[in-house]
């Protein structure tokens, strides 16, 4: 196996980029979940203001989600550009 | 096999304790609690026996000497080591949900124990999956195969799987519990909560069932050989990717699943409402699940 | 602790029976190592459930902390005895090793077909 600087680099990049994309996942995944259980407990309590919880919770599932399309636009970085 | 008894035994405990508080709170039940107790414990623990089957397939099968048959036994046994802690875990919940419930609602004992047992089979199909790909390294003649990139695709398959199904196991056994206790409070609600249950239970499988999906392609797809370290990095990187990715979604589309069930069961009229609002947050939350599979299919595939 | 008995029993004779039927219906069509391991993992799989059935009362009133070591060693005491016709079917070719892993399931396969039927008939009697 011949093993040269660009060759480790790029070997690590594509680690680097799965390793990135996994982990990142895992935050982003339960938050969202916890946001969306609070919704339906509040809409269970309340039913009336159905539209209104439904809409915070897309609202606070987007910006916890922010954090997960980071990582993948790191991990794309990784894969495509160095 | 380790890390499955481990994860077996967390539920079994968990399962007891729940069944102490519930002798407990009505003593006259304890031989009704015990039955539900002990079936439950029966399904719980399948999940650890296929991981020891494994164990006892890679201890005592003779394989034959290959440059990648110390990378097919590893990724067997990680690939059915982690798949067997989530399910173990994640059964123990319902079972626990269910020994208390009998003690609140003596009358409900047989439509408890069922709802337990669907909603702790499903917990166990991602260790079935786990179970699937550890047979499939271990029968197949990988030996044609070039051995620098495959090595690679070997591991991955088997730590895709087996950490994918960590997630999905624990996520499951989250809305399987909220149905048990729901089941308890509301014995009149037991139809639309058991089928909420499974359709619940069903999102949370599905990033297991990716994870599944990227191993089959990782073991089945052939590589070009290749003498540089990227492109096995590629498949390894792939591997870890979706199976670390396929935790978190599983996990929080548990949460969401085990909210809307709980709430089913208390407030029967907005049915419709709490669905469709479950459905939507599991689809938010199942988002960073996809970016992960692409990610992995684009390691495969791209570069 | 007589109900459990009788949980016990009922399941234990249901998954014999069945494992013997379909058994000897492999050894009758020629399949006799498919035959022999569905019947040994099912003798081991039946073992296995009486004992965890007989551990669990001395799981109860408990700390948790003293629970959850006592499900550790019940759990590795019945691992040991579940190795045994796994090792026996690996090491010889009298018996097939997938058949006594269909074996070892057949209780909790047995227990789960039986409450799957009891959940479609009380949905039936429902609609009817």
């Amino acid at each position: 196996m011949a093993i040269e600087g660009a060759d480790i680099v790029k070997a690590a990049a594509f680690l680097g980029a799965g390793i990135s994309m996994g982990v990142g996942a895992i935050g982003p995944g339960v938050g969202e979940g916890m946001a969306a259980a609070k919704a339906c407990e509040a809409i269970g309590k309340n039913p009336k203001e159905a539209g209104l919880l439904t809409r915070t919770m897309l609202v606070g599932q987007a910006v916890s989600e922010s954090t997960g399309i980071y990582s993948l636009v790191i991990a794309l970085l990784l894969l495509f550009v160095v | 096999m380790g890390f499955g008894a481990i994860g077996a035994a967390i539920g079994e405990g968990f399962t007891a304790a729940s069944a102490n508080e519930a002798i407990g709170r009505n003593p006259k039940l304890s031989g009704d609690i015990f039955k539900s107790m002990l079936v439950g414990q029966a399904i719980a623990e399948s999940a650890s026996i296929f991981a020891l089957v494994i164990a006892m397939m890679l201890l005592f099968t003779n394989f034959p000497a290959h440059t990648l048959t110390p990378y097919v036994l590893i990724a067997a046994g990680l690939c059915m080591g982690f798949g067997a802690i989530g399910s173990g875990v994640g059964s123990g919940f319902p079972a626990g949900a269910a020994c208390k419930g009998m003690a609140r609602q003596p009358e409900v004992t047989g439509r408890l124990t069922t709802n337990m047992l669907i909603g702790s089979a499903v917990c166990q199909t991602p260790a079935i999956f786990s179970l699937v790909v550890s047979f499939i390294l271990l029968f197949t003649d990988f030996s044609v195969r070039p051995v620098s990139p495959t090595w690679a695709a070997i591991l991955g398959a088997g730590i895709s799987s087996g950490l994918g199904a960590i997630g999905s196991g624990l996520g499951g056994g989250l809305v399987a519990e909220a149905s048990c206790d729901g089941v308890a409070r509301q014995p009149l609600t037991a139809t639309p909560v058991t089928n909420v249950m499974l359709l619940g239970q069903a999102v949370t499988q599905t990033t297991a069932i990716y994870a599944l999906l990227v191993s089959f392609i990782l073991m089945f797809k052939s590589f070009p050989t290749t003498d540089l370290l990227a492109p096995p990095m590629a498949l390894l990187a792939s591997g870890l990717c979706m199976g670390i990715g396929a935790i978190g979604p599983a996990i929080g589309e548990g949460f969401a699943g085990r909210s809307a069930v709980a709430w089913i069961a208390r407030n029967q009229e907005h049915i419709a409402d709490l669905t469709r609002l479950m459905l939507v947050g599991q689809a938010v939350a199942e988002s960073t699940g996809i970016y992960s599979l692409v990610v992995a299919l684009v390691l495969i595939f791209v570069v | 602790m007589d109900s459990l008995r009788e949980t016990q029993k009922k399941y234990c004779s249901k998954a014999i029976i069945g494992a013997i039927f379909v058994g000897f219906f492999f050894i009758l069509a020629g399949q006799k190592p498919v035959g022999k391991g569905l019947i040994l993992g099912t003798v081991f799989s039946i073992v296995n459930f009486i004992i965890m059935g007989e551990m669990i009362p001395f799981r109860i009133g408990q700390s948790k902390n003293k629970t959850f070591f006592f499900s550790l060693i019940s759990i590795f005491s019945r691992y040991i005895l579940l190795a045994v016709p796994l090792i026996i079917a690996i090491k010889f070719d009298q018996y097939n090793l997938i058949s006594v892993v269909f074996g070892i399931f057949m209780v909790q396969l047995f227990i789960l077909a039986d409450h799957l039927l009891r959940l479609i008939t009380s949905i039936r009697r429902k609609q009817v």
